[in-house]
């Protein structure tokens, strides 16, 4: 009676489950491990810190574009309806603006761990691990086309909304505290 | 779109998140500290071991093995204390290992705390608020500018021993962060968001009383972060 019920839920539940616990995974490695402050200093940047500023930013261009070719490809926009180049650009936007958070994220839990010290360093905390998350759960909904339609826009939007949230609480705060600076 | 190209993207981000955090952690190894400390802990062992056997010269080594665990330390954690040269502020600099937190303050509503690293001789230090220290030490002594509120001051203070040095306490409400000078007069600024002259700090208990409730100040060594 309930098995066609029961097995749409777990259709949803396995990607959404399996991105909490990597969002769990990546807080408690940074909770736990013990932040060693130290910092890679990349030629032609002032500080480590500019750098994560720069890539964070670089991201959430590419968010951006992330953004509006998943409209197009839903067919909201109207113009871009049915060019066959915007799925690669999806895609491989997508990966970009990954790659770029990777050695952000390093250093964030390597160096700095998971902080609760002020509100700021909270949220941003929790949204780094909100983040990979999210994004986890959507690269495994993509891999099933028996999920509902819902459910892939919802963690694409979870995955832009985290990493708007993580470049206010760092970039944004970087560049109004030191300047745009490199 | 293909099933199986969002695993090799999340494969690829899992391969090189682990593979920059290998990277972060050969940094870590590399800059020393952690070295000279496995260094501290097995010169002890091995010297005892090897001495016992000639009983008259245990009294004249025991003094080489306490040294060498003694000195690392020291070195480790040095913090300087003094004003600047146009005696504006008070300032400390405490420096561990490859890095080096300060504070500055002139007792009444102006304090900075900076965190930054030591390279070599050379300390550069950075606040949230855009302040800067640029140092260098030199002869037992560190030597440099530091910028508050936009103004450079320069200074050339000198390493400061315990209860001299730099304290810092947090209540709900406010930071507060205490320079004890080596002739044991102090300067702090207490900072709920309006910076105002800190409470009086007893450095042997490293307490204060802030608001009826005592408070306890840590002493800072260099490698805190804020």
């Amino acid at each position: 009676m309930s098995t066609a019920p029961l097995t749409a839920t777990s259709r949803v539940a396995m990607p959404l489950s399996i991105g909490a616990a990597v969002a769990v995974v990546l807080g408690l490695y940074g909770r736990l491990h013990d932040p060693t402050g130290v910092a890679v200093n990349i030629a032609g940047f002032s500080s480590t810190q500019s750098v994560k500023a720069w890539l964070a930013t670089l991201a959430l261009v590419l968010a951006l574009v992330q953004l509006v070719s998943a409209m197009a490809l839903f067919g909201h926009l109207r113009p871009l309806a049915g060019r066959s180049w915007i799925g690669p650009l999806h895609r491989w936007s997508g990966r970009a603006a990954v790659a770029a958070t990777l050695p952000v994220v390093a250093h964030c839990l390597y160096a700095l761990g998971f902080r609760y010290d002020e509100p700021r360093v909270l949220i941003h905390s929790l949204l780094g691990c909100f983040f990979y998350g999210a994004f986890v759960a959507k690269m495994l909904t993509l891999t099933r086309n028996d999920v509902p339609r819902w459910l892939l826009p919802v963690a694409g939007g979870a995955v832009f909304a985290g990493l708007v949230g993580l470049w206010l609480t760092s970039a944004l705060w970087f560049f109004t505290t030191f300047g745009i600076i490199r | 779109m293909g099933q199986r190209s969002p695993l090799v993207t999340l494969a690829a981000a899992a391969v090189g998140l682990v593979a920059l955090l290998v990277v972060n952690s050969t940094q870590t190894t590399s800059t020393g500290p952690a070295t000279s400390e496995a260094v501290v802990t097995s010169a002890p062992t091995t010297v005892p071991g090897s001495n016992p056997p000639t009983a008259k010269e245990t009294g004249a080594t025991k003094p080489t093995v306490v040294k060498p665990t003694v000195a690392p330390t020291q070195q480790a954690a040095v913090v300087y204390t003094g004003r600047t040269a146009g005696r504006e502020a008070t300032l400390a600099v405490a420096v561990k290992g490859g890095r080096s937190v300060a504070y500055v303050c002139d007792g009444r509503r102006v304090e900075a705390w900076l965190t930054g690293t030591r390279t070599g001789d050379t300390l550069a230090l950075r606040s949230r608020a855009g302040d800067r220290l640029d140092g260098a030490v030199a002869g037992g002594k560190v030597t440099g500018t530091v910028t508050v509120h936009g103004r450079p001051l320069r200074f050339t203070i000198a390493p400061a021993d315990p209860p001299a040095g730099l304290y810092r306490g947090r209540t709900s409400s406010s930071t507060i962060g205490w320079i004890v000078l080596p002739d044991g007069s102090q300067v702090g600024v207490d900072n709920d968001g309006t910076p105002a002259p800190a409470p009086p700090l007893d450095p042997q208990t490293g307490t204060a009383t802030v608001d009826g409730s005592a408070v306890t100040a840590t002493s800072v060594t260099g490698d805190e972060t804020f």
